[in-house]
C-alpha cells in the first residue's frame, strides 16, 4: 500500500513537470502572437488558470473553516491553514503576472482599479490569516479564530470575481480567443491546477504530521513534569 | 526590456514559485520525519 501511495505520488509531480514544461513549450512555440499585444498577451495563458486556482483553494479554506466551526475537528482546520497557504501563493503569482502585464499594455505596473485593489487586498486578507495563525499559541483558539476570520476573508472572492464586470474596471472582464489561443489556455489549466491541488494536498499531510508531533512532544514534557517537580522540592 | 522579455521573466517568477514551494515543503517533509523518529511517532 505504502508503495503504491509512493508510486502514486512519483507519477503525480512528473507528470504535474512534465505538463508544465510541455505547456510552457506551447505557449512559446505553437501558439501565435495576439494582434494588438503581441508577445505580452502570452502571460495571460498562466494569469488567468493561477486567478482561478486562487479562488478554488479560498473556497476549500472556506469550506475548511465552516466544517471546523461545525464539527469540531482538527483536519478541517489543517485543511484550511493548507489551502489559506496555496492561496497565498498563487494570489502573489496573479499579481506579479498582473503587474507585469499592466507594464507592457498600460504603461504602468499598478493601478487602483476595482478588480486589481480588490485582488490585492485578497492576497493582503489571507497573509494576515497565516499570520493570526502563528499570532495564536492555544491550538484550539487558533482554529477557532482563524476559521472566523478565513469566513469573513472569503467574502472578497466573490468581490474580485465581479468587479471587472459590474463596476468600470481598466482590467479585461472577458476576453474572446482564437480555437489555438483557446486551445492553449485549456492545456495550461493541466498543470496549475495539478500543482494547485498536489500542493495543498502535501501541506495538509504535513500540517497532520506536525500536530501528530507536536501532541507527542507536549505529552512527553508532561509525562516528564511531575518528577521534575519532585525533584525541585527535593 | 521588450515584451518578449518581460514574458519570459513573468514564466520565470510562476515557475520559481510554484516549484521553490514544492521543494520547500518536500524539505520540511524531511525534517518533520527526523522530528517524527525522535518522538516515536509513525512517519
Amino acid at each position: 500500500m505504502s508503495m503504491l501511495r509512493t508510486t502514486f505520488r512519483s507519477a503525480y509531480w512528473a507528470i504535474a513537470g512534465l505538463s508544465f514544461g510541455a505547456t510552457v513549450y506551447a505557449v512559446f512555440n505553437c501558439t501565435p502572437d495576439e494582434a494588438t499585444m503581441g508577445t505580452i498577451q502570452k502571460i495571460f495563458y498562466f494569469h488567468l488558470p493561477l486567478a482561478i486556482c486562487t479562488f478554488l483553494s479560498c473556497t476549500v479554506a472556506f469550506v475548511g473553516n465552516i466544517a471546523y466551526l461545525w464539527q469540531r475537528r482538527t483536519k478541517w482546520d489543517d485543511l484550511s491553514a493548507a489551502a489559506a497557504n496555496v492561496a497565498v501563493l498563487l494570489c502573489t503569482g496573479v499579481l506579479i503576472t498582473g503587474m507585469i502585464w499592466g507594464r507592457c499594455a498600460w504603461g504602468q505596473w499598478w493601478t487602483w482599479s476595482p478588480r486589481l485593489t480588490f485582488s490585492f487586498l485578497l492576497w493582503l486578507l489571507y497573509v494576515v490569516y497565516l499570520m493570526v495563525r502563528t499570532s495564536v499559541t492555544s491550538p484550539q483558539r487558533r482554529a477557532i479564530v482563524s476559521a472566523v476570520y478565513g469566513i469573513v476573508a472569503f467574502l472578497d472572492v466573490p468581490l474580485v470575481y465581479l468587479s471587472a464586470s459590474l463596476l468600470p474596471d481598466i482590467h479585461p472582464g472577458h476576453v474572446q480567443l482564437a480555437p489555438a489561443m483557446q486551445l492553449t489556455l485549456a492545456f495550461c489549466f493541466i498543470p496549475v491546477t495539478m500543482l494547485a491541488a498536489g500542493l495543498i494536498a502535501v501541506r495538509f499531510n504535513l500540517n497532520r504530521r506536525e500536530r501528530l508531533v507536536s501532541d507527542a512532544q507536549q505529552s512527553e514534557y508532561a509525562a516528564a513534569l511531575p518528577f521534575a517537580a519532585v525533584g525541585g522540592a527535593v | 526590456m521588450n515584451a518578449g522579455q518581460y514574458t519570459m521573466v513573468a514564466y520565470v517568477i510562476v515557475g520559481v514559485l510554484m516549484w521553490g514551494y514544492a521543494a520547500h515543503l518536500f524539505w520540511v517533509g524531511r525534517s518533520l520525519k527526523r522530528r517524527e523518529m525522535r518522538t516515536g511517532e509513525k512517519p
